[in-house]
């Protein structure tokens, strides 16, 4: 299978797509496409099989955003540099049930490293943020996202990790 | 260069040379607004990226729309320590990803 990501286009099918979580189906199926091109929510990069290029088997999202340098704690702030703190926002990753274990969820983060990265030289970043299901905490930490405190005891768990870390890993 | 250019693809006239610049530049442009990245690949198959900055302007990853997100005061407490601190190597599985 010749994976390739790419950003979600018109006519993609999305309908048959079914990670087992229906909020995360929904997404991708109704309002997706809506998002990226009319609101500018986010931006939904999806992969396909080269053989079947307009069935989407797995998918992330990726927006921008940003902390206001006076809303972190004071004791923080002269270690800060001197303005907004840019992030990136990873908001949601899935992959296909019927395709899972073939590499496609290492394949999607890694094109979203690589993005992050590109947003990063050209226009700042600070790191990477995802709002990451408990039951896959795992899964991000082995790519070395960084549980914050002060979550929801339930929900999801927000997770970040550090643009230098991102540029160590390319220097090997 | 216009010249050279000219007389290697056998074109007689400025406005063909113009309009072929321009078809190529155009498509240029709409492989990089849909969020496609253009190569060359050699026999081989090595590859080479077509890198332009103005070209990159238009590339949707640049272009990331931005979003408000709610933060508790805890969480904002834990991601200025972990900025404020020496970044952590990266993981091996890291690595992996950004070798690929």
């Amino acid at each position: 299978m010749a994976v390739l990501i790419r950003r979600l286009e018109e006519h993609d099918q999305v309908e048959l797509f079914d990670c087992g979580d229906e909020p995360l189906n929904n997404y991708l199926r109704r309002h997706a496409w809506a998002n990226q091109q009319k609101s500018s929510i986010g931006v939904t990069y999806v992969a396909s099989d080269e053989a079947a290029p307009r069935t989407v088997l797995g998918y992330f999202i990726l927006a921008t955003a940003s902390v206001p340098r006076d809303a972190f704690p004071k004791r923080y702030i002269h270690g800060l540099p001197p303005y907004d703190l840019p992030l990136i926002l990873l908001a949601r990753l899935a992959v296909d049930r019927r395709f899972s274990g073939k590499g496609l969820g290492h394949a999607l983060i890694s094109e979203a490293f690589k993005i992050a990265l590109r947003v990063a030289d050209e226009v700042g970043c600070r790191g990477i943020i995802a709002d990451v299901y408990r039951d896959r905490i795992d899964w991000y930490a082995r790519y070395g996202f960084v549980a914050l405190k002060g979550s929801a005891p339930s929900g999801p768990l927000r997770m970040f990790l550090d643009m230098r870390t991102l540029r160590m890993a390319v220097k090997g | 260069m216009v010249r050279g250019l000219k007389q290697e693809l056998q074109l007689n006239s400025n406005t063909d040379f113009l309009s072929d610049a321009l078809a190529l530049f155009h498509w240029a442009v709409a492989e990089r607004r849909r969020g496609h990245r253009i190569f060359s690949v050699t026999a081989t198959g090595e590859r080479k990226e077509l890198l332009l900055p103005r070209l990159e302007r238009v590339a949707p990853e640049l272009s990331l729309p931005r979003v408000e997100i709610s933060w508790t005061a805890r969480e904002l407490e834990s991601l200025a320590a972990l900025v404020s601190r020496e970044a952590p190597p990266p993981t091996e599985t890291l690595l992996r990803a950004m070798r690929g």
